[in-house]
């Protein structure tokens, strides 16, 4: 770790991507689409940000943003006390091997013409990590730090099941002993028993090493079990920000509270509660409503929902929500 | 018919009088592949009733979906085959009808949702060329009134402004809006049958709750048997009365869904509700580690001889290795394939 160790590893702020949104014959211009619209966070060492919402909201492409695998149309990205927002590629190149990434699906996130020894062992060589000879070394420590057999490094991708080809992804991340790891929908694809080994692996991660997480999920169960502070997003913006125990045990948001009151519960005795049943669908972020986006599904709504953009504001100790009739 | 299991075990159950809509019994699918023969489905048998929520629960793999399709006659031929078994509708055998036959049944009196809205529609038809085709086809109604009970139907499943949907084309629409439809257009016929394979799984969970809340509602009003296909734990717990569980094309446990919830009989069962992150988990992270089931499925063209979970089990004996567990009634009306489940310790997970 370095001197900058007591602020935060990560500070996002007021971070905004927009894609241009083309029609016609001649794929003009037409519109834009604020995918991230303003948003700010902060990771701490060693800390998980869970960051859940549903599909559309924004959540993948603040993950790619942080990445500057989109470049970002606004705000700051800093990293170590660092703005690497405006970085070029070539110094982005000096920054990745801090910033690591687990993408969802584990079938097409590896190549399927190399051994897994050397999808692990590629950044390595990439970041001048390792000669030659350490980086088998190394490669065999990564995999059993992931629960892989070192005997397995020279098969190829599709000999692994779909758990073993993320244990491989990873691996890979953490290869190049990384500050933090975007973890979007990592474990959405799998079957909840081989969900569970990673999700138990990455919690077991960063225990060892110290390594901070971005947790994207849509899950709000699995987010609950692997966040220490949890972040909600409705369309390109964070509506509700805390410890993970104040969102989940008192949510501020009504977005929040419908999230929660709709996830099926594993137990046929608590079947048939009161639900808070949204109606409607997400609204396209093309056209998003005005005022706050919530408002065409939400519960509560007053006029000046319908207008006005509520901030994010701290609402309880430590407990910030974007709404105006909390 | 013959001393099926699914009879077998329906005479020893309290539902023995009533006949149920669907039987299915000792269904075995088989798939050809580089590798070998794989069986997929292998001695399936289940009963689903009138108004009844039946849900067949596994991994993948497990042959859930396999099972349905095979029911539908909508498995590929090649590579897939249906070897033995029957499938009981009114008193007609579905897998000895011919296609004209089947088809006068499919999307009528036995209908089908699949798990993508996307993939399930044509995209170069309206919606309302989809929805009346079938209303004609089965229901006999003219082009005017078959679009007029499309127009019920879509309001059924709460569709905003159902006139201007109709002409609308599957990619202007959101898959929660494509899904909705889907069950309209699967109930439009007032099916006895409704098999669902993971109606709500491609869906954000505030649609999903939608979804299921319009499906217990339509089911509760015309009386249909529902089987529902899934992978999700908690889907199961807020919909079924009674659960199968799925292992390597093989039933593994059986029972309401009380009893699979609070008292399961299988290693495997128990092992699923352990590995599921509970909502309202308080502790600091880190504090609970999620139950892991070691190992993978035996791949299907390669089974073992004796109890397919046998290898991935804690509580596996050498019997288990050797010879598989018969399917037998462990406590009332609640069956399991285990030899060792008078040993599980107390709980209901791992």
């Amino acid at each position: 770790m370095n001197t900058l160790a007591s602020g935060p590893l990560l500070k996002i702020d007021r971070l905004s991507k927009r894609f241009p949104v083309r029609g016609g014959v001649l794929r003009r211009v037409v519109g834009k689409v604020n995918a991230v619209d303003d948003v700010s966070f902060e990771i701490n060492r060693g800390e998980t940000l869970g960051l859940v919402g549903e599909s559309g909201c924004g959540k993948s492409t603040v993950g790619k943003t942080i990445l500057k695998l989109h470049e970002p149309s606004g705000g700051a990205i800093c990293l170590d006390g660092k703005d690497i927002s405006q970085y070029s590629p070539r110094q982005m190149r000096g920054v990745r091997r801090k910033l690591q990434i687990v993408f969802q699906d584990p079938y097409s996130s590896l190549n399927p013409r190399m051994t897994a020894a050397d999808i692990v062992g590629e950044p390595l060589a990439i970041h001048g990590l390792a000669h030659r000879r350490d980086q088998r070394q190394r490669v065999a420590e990564m995999f059993e730090r992931v629960g892989l057999r070192p005997d397995q490094m020279d098969r190829f991708p599709h000999e692994f099941s779909g758990g073993q080809r993320q244990r491989i992804s990873i691996a890979r991340a953490l290869a190049v002993d990384p500050e933090i790891i975007i973890a979007d929908e990592s474990v959405s694809a799998l079957d909840v028993s081989i969900q569970a080994s990673v999700i138990n692996l990455l919690i077991r991660l960063q225990q060892q090493t110290g390594v901070s997480f971005l947790f994207i999920s849509h899950d709000m169960s699995v987010i609950e079990h692997i966040s220490h502070r949890v972040a909600v997003m409705y369309l390109g913006r964070i509506v509700e920000i805390a410890e993970r125990s104040k969102v989940f045990a008192h949510p501020l948001h009504p977005y929040t509270e419908a999230l929660l009151s709709a996830v099926p519960v594993p137990d046929p005795a608590t079947r048939r509660k009161k639900r808070i049943l949204l109606s409607g669908d997400v609204p396209s972020p093309i056209k998003p409503p005005p005022g706050c986006h919530f408002h065409t599904r939400c519960p509560i709504a007053e006029a000046r929902c319908r207008i006005d953009v509520p901030a994010l504001r701290e609402i309880a100790p430590g407990h910030m929500a974007a709404c105006h009739l909390r | 018919m013959s001393t099926t299991a699914a009879e077998m075990e329906t005479s020893e159950s309290s539902q023995a009088e009533i006949t149920p809509t669907l039987r299915v019994s000792s269904l075995r699918a088989e798939f050809r592949t580089d590798s070998g023969t794989a069986i997929a489905v292998d001695g399936m048998s289940y009963d689903v009733h009138a108004g009844e929520t039946l849900a067949i629960v596994g991994e993948s793999g497990s042959g859930k979906s396999v099972t349905s399709l095979a029911i539908m006659g909508l498995i590929p031929n090649p590579p897939g085959r249906v070897t033995a078994g029957e499938v009981w509708f009114e008193n007609h055998d579905l897998l000895k009808l011919s296609e004209r036959e089947m088809q006068k049944i499919r999307g009528n009196k036995v209908s089908m949702i699949f798990q993508e809205p996307m993939t399930s529609l044509n995209p170069v038809l309206s919606i309302e060329r989809q929805m009346v085709e079938g209303i004609i086809e089965h229901l006999d109604l003219s082009p005017h009134a078959a679009r007029q009970h499309a127009l019920d139907m879509l309001k059924r499943v709460h569709i905003p402004d159902p006139e201007s949907r109709l002409s609308e084309f599957p990619h202007q629409l959101s898959g929660g809006m494509l899904q909705r439809i889907m069950i309209a257009m699967a109930l439009s016929c007032n099916p006895m049958v409704l098999l669902a394979d993971e109606p709500t799984t491609a869906l954000d969970v505030t649609i999903q709750a939608q979804i299921l809340n319009i499906m217990c509602d339509l089911r509760d009003e015309f009386d249909t048997a529902i089987v529902l296909i899934t992978h999700d734990m908690g889907v199961v717990a807020e919909m079924a009365d009674r659960v199968i569980i799925m292992y390597a094309g093989r039933k593994v446990e059986e029972g309401t869904v009380t009893n699979i919830f609070q008292n399961p009989q299988h290693p495997y069962t128990r092992g699923l509700l352990g590995a599921l992150p509970k909502l309202g988990f308080a502790g600091p992270v880190g504090s609970q580690t999620l139950n892991e089931i070691p190992g993978i499925v035996p791949a299907l063209t390669d089974l073992p001889a004796g109890c397919r979970f046998a290898a991935r089990c804690s509580y596996a004996t050498e019997q288990c290795v050797a010879q598989y567990p018969p399917f037998e009634e462990k406590t009332t009306a609640h069956w399991a394939a285990c030899w060792e489940s008078a040993n599980l310790p107390e709980g209901n997970q791992e």
